[in-house]
């Protein structure tokens, strides 16, 4: 199972989900959905978004672990 | 045509429908009054017609719903699959209870119907021939058929648009 990390990453860079929001364009509801792990797919597009606005590797975000 | 104008005239044609529905139940409705002040043995074909009257009851029902849906930009949705599934089932449901009556008015009308039945009975009063009635039996069933077939695809296909909107809007 994917995890996504994004708090993690907001409390490091200090940045709440609304200033991350803002810089990626990206709807708070949508971002709460990849937060919460209820998203199904995410797109390159909005991945490279993210680890830009966050100054970090698709790695820090995204974590496998077994179920 | 917008999704609200076209939810509306749908929805419009559904109560056309109900209205020549309730023309049919009251026709159904006074067959059986006569058949059951007839007698016992001739019951069987007028409860067949009010029966077959339950199944597009059910029909508009969903029909109403799903329009409603239409209009509130849901087409996909498992609910409607759900009830496209449901009206794919009354339209067999009724397809069958035509070919009974059908079987059953034909077997009235050649093996009972002169040997017992009184001049004035129920089926006296039936007026048309029996291919006449055999044709137009035949022409309800295939139609029932066609609708069968038809929301048991749609059915298929709203369910598999349903899948992937959810998976559309689930893709960040």
């Amino acid at each position: 199972m994917i995890y996504v990390n994004l708090d993690v990453m907001l409390a490091r860079r200090h940045m709440s989900l609304t200033q991350l929001a803002e810089r990626v364009g990206l709807t708070i509801a949508n971002l709460s959905v990849l937060k919460t792990g209820k998203a199904k797919a995410v797109r390159f597009s909005t991945l490279d978004a993210i680890c830009r606005a966050l100054d970090c590797q698709p790695g820090d975000i995204l974590e496998y672990r077994e179920d | 045509m917008k999704q609200k104008e076209l939810s509306i005239l749908l929805r419009a044609v559904v109560v056309l429908c109900g209205l020549v529905w309730l023309v049919f139940a009251n026709w159904f409705g006074r067959m059986l009054g006569i058949a059951i002040r007839d007698g016992a043995y001739v019951l069987a074909y007028p409860l067949l017609l009010c029966l077959m009257l339950l199944p597009p009851l059910v029909v508009l029902w969903d029909a109403w719903h799903i329009f409603t849906q239409i209009g509130r930009n849901n087409s996909f949705c498992v609910e409607n699959a759900r009830r496209l599934r449901r009206i794919s089932l009354c339209a067999l449901v009724d397809t069958v209870l035509d070919v009974v009556m059908l079987v059953y008015g034909l077997i009235y009308k050649f093996h009972i119907s002169a040997a017992s039945a009184p001049s004035d009975s129920f089926f006296s009063r039936l007026d048309g021939d029996v291919f006449g009635a055999v044709v137009r039996c035949l022409f309800v069933a295939f139609i029932g058929v066609a609708v069968t077939v038809a929301a048991a695809a749609l059915s298929h296909l709203t369910l598999k648009a349903a899948d992937l909107q959810d998976e559309n809007d689930l893709t960040i």
